[in-house]
Formats: structure tokens, C-alpha cells, sequence
């Protein structure tokens, strides 16, 4: 009687843990997705895992910035959820230097291609490895 | 291995392309040599050079076509032909996906087209490849010329297209599909000036600097 009430509970909770690691992996994933600078879009938004680019590896302040003179005085304690400016939309738009475009481009392509030559863990380097049609 | 040919790979055979160029070149440059002109190609009497604004002798030559070229022979072929070859060269050159990869590699990159107007060279260029196919296997006199290396540089120079549209639909395995793009496009590279693919120089020296009945200019040189 007691083994099979074990086995159950072991299966609930196994059922769970799955369930819950999966919402949060898809909570930390973020949608980059910005049809209003992108007015005519080409290709479909990014999903972008956060969380595993965080997990061991790069600083915050190794993609989130905010320079003066010439360098990153980004505070860390703004990194929160829901500040609209640390959006890289936020500085990087249609009429900007660098555009939102390639403010991705840039900084998501070097690393992952850096990575790729360092022999190191890394990501999609060529476009359908980002956007994916569905 | 995988990483060499995503890689440096394909700067090294974008050098062997420009470098076994220039050295046709300069072999078509040491074989032939300036000879006294034997005939006169007419229009272009040597005598007398026409004295005439540009586009007044382009007007000219477009009206000429009317009467003496392959445009009057073979018209529907010559259409497929120059499409075939404009969308060959302007598609991969304004492509945006190279030129992103381009911008990210050299700091440099071309204006591009929209992606749905590329796609669209793509298909025309697949055409007119899938039809100098089968002109070669069932019109008997271009097959009776046909050798099997014709077959394979036609597959040299269609493979970067068919692979180029399937990685962009995301058609079969991704990572595959592009792999594949990226060889079939080194492999272009390295084939052309090596090949009969080097008529992309050639043709220009045959007709403006040798001097027969199919030359543009006053050609001079003979071998
Ligand atoms: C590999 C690059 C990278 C690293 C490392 C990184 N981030 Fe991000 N982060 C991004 C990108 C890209 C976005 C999306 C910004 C946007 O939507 O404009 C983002 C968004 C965010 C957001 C906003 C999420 C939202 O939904 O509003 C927060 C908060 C955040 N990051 C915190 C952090 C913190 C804290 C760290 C360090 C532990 C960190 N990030 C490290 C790239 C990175
Ligand atoms: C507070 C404004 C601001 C935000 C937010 C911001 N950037 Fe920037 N970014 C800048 C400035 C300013 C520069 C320097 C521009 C220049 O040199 O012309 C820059 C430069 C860059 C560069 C060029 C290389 C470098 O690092 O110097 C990249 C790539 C880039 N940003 C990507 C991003 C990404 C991705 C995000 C979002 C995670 C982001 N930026 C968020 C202001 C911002
Ligand atoms: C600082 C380096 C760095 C930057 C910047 C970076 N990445 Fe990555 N990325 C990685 C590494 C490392 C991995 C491999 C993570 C792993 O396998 O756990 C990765 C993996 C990925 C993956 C594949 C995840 C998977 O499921 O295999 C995607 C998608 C991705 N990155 C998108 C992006 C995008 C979009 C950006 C720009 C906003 C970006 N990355 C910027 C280092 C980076
Ligand atoms: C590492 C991931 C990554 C790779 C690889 C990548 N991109 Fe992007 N790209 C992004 C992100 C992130 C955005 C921003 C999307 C948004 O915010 O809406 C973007 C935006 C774009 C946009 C502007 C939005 C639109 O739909 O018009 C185009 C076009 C684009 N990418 C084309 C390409 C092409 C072509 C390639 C192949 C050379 C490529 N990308 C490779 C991550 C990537
Ligand atoms: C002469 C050689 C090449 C030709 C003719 C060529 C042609 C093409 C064509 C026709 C497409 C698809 C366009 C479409 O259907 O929209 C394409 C896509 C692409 N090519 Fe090439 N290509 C060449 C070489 C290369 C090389 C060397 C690379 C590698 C670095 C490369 C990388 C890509 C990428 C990343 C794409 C986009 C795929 C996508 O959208 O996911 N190409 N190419």
C-alpha cells in the first residue's frame, strides 16, 4: 500500500518539476519582436533565451550598456523587468547610428561567431538558425 | 573542418577566384599579341573612327540587332540566356543575407533587395537552368555536343541557387541546407577561372580585343 502511494507522489512531483522548469524556461525566453521600427518586416521576430545566455559566461554588462565617455557606467540594479530603458529600442532605433537592426546583428552575430572560432559553447551564426519560419 | 569551411574557408577560395582571374589574364595577355589588322570589321571602319556621341552608337547597335544578331536567330533562347546571367550576378551581390554576413566579416556591404524580389531571381535563375537542362538532354543537336562536363559545371553554377532558396524557405534540415550553400558557393569560386565558367572573363576578350567577325570592338590581338 505505502510503496504504491510513493510511487505516485514520486510521479506527481516528477510530472510537476517538468511542468514548472518548462514555464520558467519559457519565461525567461524573450520575444524580440519590434514591428514598429521594423514597418516592413522581412523576416519573423527572434526568440531570444536569455536564460541560458546569463547561465555561467558573459556580465550583464557584456550586451546591456550605457556609455559615457567612451565607457559602459551602466547601472546593474536597472536591470529590472519592465524598464523601458534598458530596451535596446531604447537608444537603438530607425534614427540612431547604429541601428536596431544591426545593434542585434552586431552584437548577437560576433559573439556567437567568436565563440564558434574559440571552440567554445555558442549560437546560431547564419540567419535561419534566429528566424525561424513557422 | 566544419568550421574551416564556414570560415576562412571561403575567403580563401573568393582569392583563388580573383587571383586564378588575373592570371588567365595575364596568360591571355603573353599568348596573344598586336597583328596588322587583316580584314576590317565593318561597321567600325579603323580609317575613319565613327565621330559620334555614345548613346547615339548605342541607339545604333540596338537598332542593328534587329537585322544581324543571335537576338534575330534564336530570340526566346537569348532572352532565357540574359536573364539566366543578369539574375546569376545580381542576386548573390545584393542578396541581404550575404550582405549582413558581409557587413559583419569586412565592415563592408552592397545596397540589397528586398528578400521576396531575390527570391524571385532565384526561381527565374532555377528556370533557366532546369531548361539548358533539358535543351541538353532532348534537343538532339545540343545533345550530340554535350559531354558529361557540361552537365557538371551547369550543377556548379545552379548548385549555390537550389541550395541558396532551401536554406532561405528553411526547407530540410537547416544547419544541413547552409552547409551545403556555403560549399556549393566555394566550390563556384574555386571552378571559375579553371573552367569554361571563365567565359565570364573571356567572353569580354574574345569580343573586344580578338579581331573576327564576332567582335564588339576593333579587335586587334591574334594568337
Ligand atoms: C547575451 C547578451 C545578454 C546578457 C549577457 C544579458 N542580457 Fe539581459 N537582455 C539582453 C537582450 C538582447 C534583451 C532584450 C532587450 C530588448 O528587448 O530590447 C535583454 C533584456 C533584459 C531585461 C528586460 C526583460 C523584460 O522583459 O523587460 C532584463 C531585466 C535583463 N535583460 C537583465 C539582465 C541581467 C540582470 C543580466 C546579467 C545577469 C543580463 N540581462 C545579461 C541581452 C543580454
Ligand atoms: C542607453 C542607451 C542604449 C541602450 C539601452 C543600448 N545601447 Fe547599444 N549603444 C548605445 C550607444 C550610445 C552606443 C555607441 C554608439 C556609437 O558609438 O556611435 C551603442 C553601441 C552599440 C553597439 C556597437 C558596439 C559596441 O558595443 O560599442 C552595439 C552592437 C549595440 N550598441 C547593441 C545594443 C544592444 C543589443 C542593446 C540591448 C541589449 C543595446 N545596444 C542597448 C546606446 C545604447
Ligand atoms: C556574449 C556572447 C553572446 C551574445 C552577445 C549572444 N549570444 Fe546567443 N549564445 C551564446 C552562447 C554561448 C550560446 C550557447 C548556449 C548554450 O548552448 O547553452 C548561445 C546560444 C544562442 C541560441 C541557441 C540556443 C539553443 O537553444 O541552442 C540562440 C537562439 C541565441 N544564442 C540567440 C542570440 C541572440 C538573438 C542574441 C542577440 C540578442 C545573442 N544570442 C547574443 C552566446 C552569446
Ligand atoms: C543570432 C541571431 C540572428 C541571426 C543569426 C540573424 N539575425 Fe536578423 N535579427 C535578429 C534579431 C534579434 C533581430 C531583431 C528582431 C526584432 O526585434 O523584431 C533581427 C532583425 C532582422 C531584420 C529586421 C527585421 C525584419 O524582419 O525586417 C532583418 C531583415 C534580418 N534580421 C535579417 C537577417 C538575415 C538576412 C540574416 C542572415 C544573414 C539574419 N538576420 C541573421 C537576430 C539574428
Ligand atoms: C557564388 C556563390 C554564391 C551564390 C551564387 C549564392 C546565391 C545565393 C542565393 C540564390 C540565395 C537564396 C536567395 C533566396 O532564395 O532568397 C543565397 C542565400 C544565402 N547565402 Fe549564398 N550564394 C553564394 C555563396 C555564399 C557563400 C560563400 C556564403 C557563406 C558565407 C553564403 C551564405 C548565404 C546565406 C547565409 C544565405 C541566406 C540563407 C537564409 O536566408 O537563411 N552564400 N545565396
Amino acid at each position: 500500500m505505502i510503496p504504491k502511494y510513493n510511487l505516485m507522489i514520486l510521479l506527481i512531483a516528477a510530472l510537476l518539476s517538468i511542468t514548472t522548469t518548462d514555464l520558467m524556461a519559457q519565461q525567461d525566453s524573450l520575444l524580440l519582436n519590434h514591428p514598429e521600427i521594423f514597418l516592413n518586416r522581412q523576416r519573423p521576430p527572434v526568440t531570444f533565451p536569455h536564460n541560458r545566455h546569463v547561465e555561467g559566461g558573459p556580465s550583464c554588462k557584456d550586451c546591456h550598456h550605457q556609455y559615457k565617455n567612451g565607457e559602459n557606467s551602466l547601472d546593474e540594479s536597472t536591470l529590472q523587468e519592465g524598464n523601458p530603458e534598458i530596451r535596446c529600442s531604447a537608444c537603438h532605433h530607425s534614427r540612431s547610428g547604429i541601428h536596431l537592426r544591426e545593434a542585434f546583428h552586431y552584437q548577437c552575430l560576433s559573439c556567437h561567431k567568436k565563440n564558434e572560432k574559440e571552440r567554445k559553447k555558442t549560437g546560431p551564426r547564419f540567419c535561419g538558425g534566429c528566424h525561424l519560419w513557422n | 573542418m566544419y568550421e574551416f569551411i564556414r570560415g576562412p574557408m571561403v575567403s580563401i577560395s573568393f582569392m583563388i577566384f580573383i587571383i586564378g582571374l588575373l592570371y588567365q589574364a595575364f596568360k591571355f595577355f603573353a599568348l596573344t599579341r598586336k597583328k596588322e589588322l587583316i580584314f576590317i570589321n565593318l561597321p567600325f571602319n579603323p580609317d575613319k573612327p565613327p565621330r559620334k556621341q555614345w548613346f547615339q552608337r548605342v541607339v545604333e547597335w540596338f537598332l542593328s540587332l534587329r537585322k544581324r544578331t543571335v537576338w534575330r536567330v534564336h530570340p526566346v533562347m537569348t532572352g532565357i540566356t540574359c536573364i539566366f546571367h543578369i539574375s546569376l550576378f545580381i542576386t548573390p551581390l545584393f542578396l541581404l543575407g550575404h550582405n549582413i554576413l558581409l557587413d559583419e566579416a569586412w565592415g563592408m556591404h552592397f545596397w540589397s533587395f528586398p528578400e521576396s524580389f531575390s527570391d524571385g531571381l532565384t526561381w527565374a535563375d532555377l528556370l533557366c537552368g532546369a531548361i539548358f537542362l533539358f535543351r541538353r538532354i532532348f534537343v538532339r543537336r545540343v545533345r550530340v555536343i554535350t559531354t558529361l562536363y557540361d552537365y557538371i559545371v551547369l550543377l556548379i553554377t545552379v548548385a549555390p541557387f537550389l541550395t541558396g532558396t532551401f536554406a532561405y524557405h528553411q526547407w530540410f534540415e537547416y544547419q544541413t541546407v547552409i552547409f551545403l550553400h556555403i560549399v556549393a558557393g566555394e566550390v563556384m569560386f574555386i571552378a571559375t577561372p579553371f573552367t569554361k565558367l571563365g567565359h565570364m572573363l573571356f567572353f569580354f576578350f574574345y569580343r573586344f580585343f580578338i579581331g573576327s567577325e564576332y567582335s564588339f570592338g576593333r579587335g586587334t590581338r591574334m594568337w
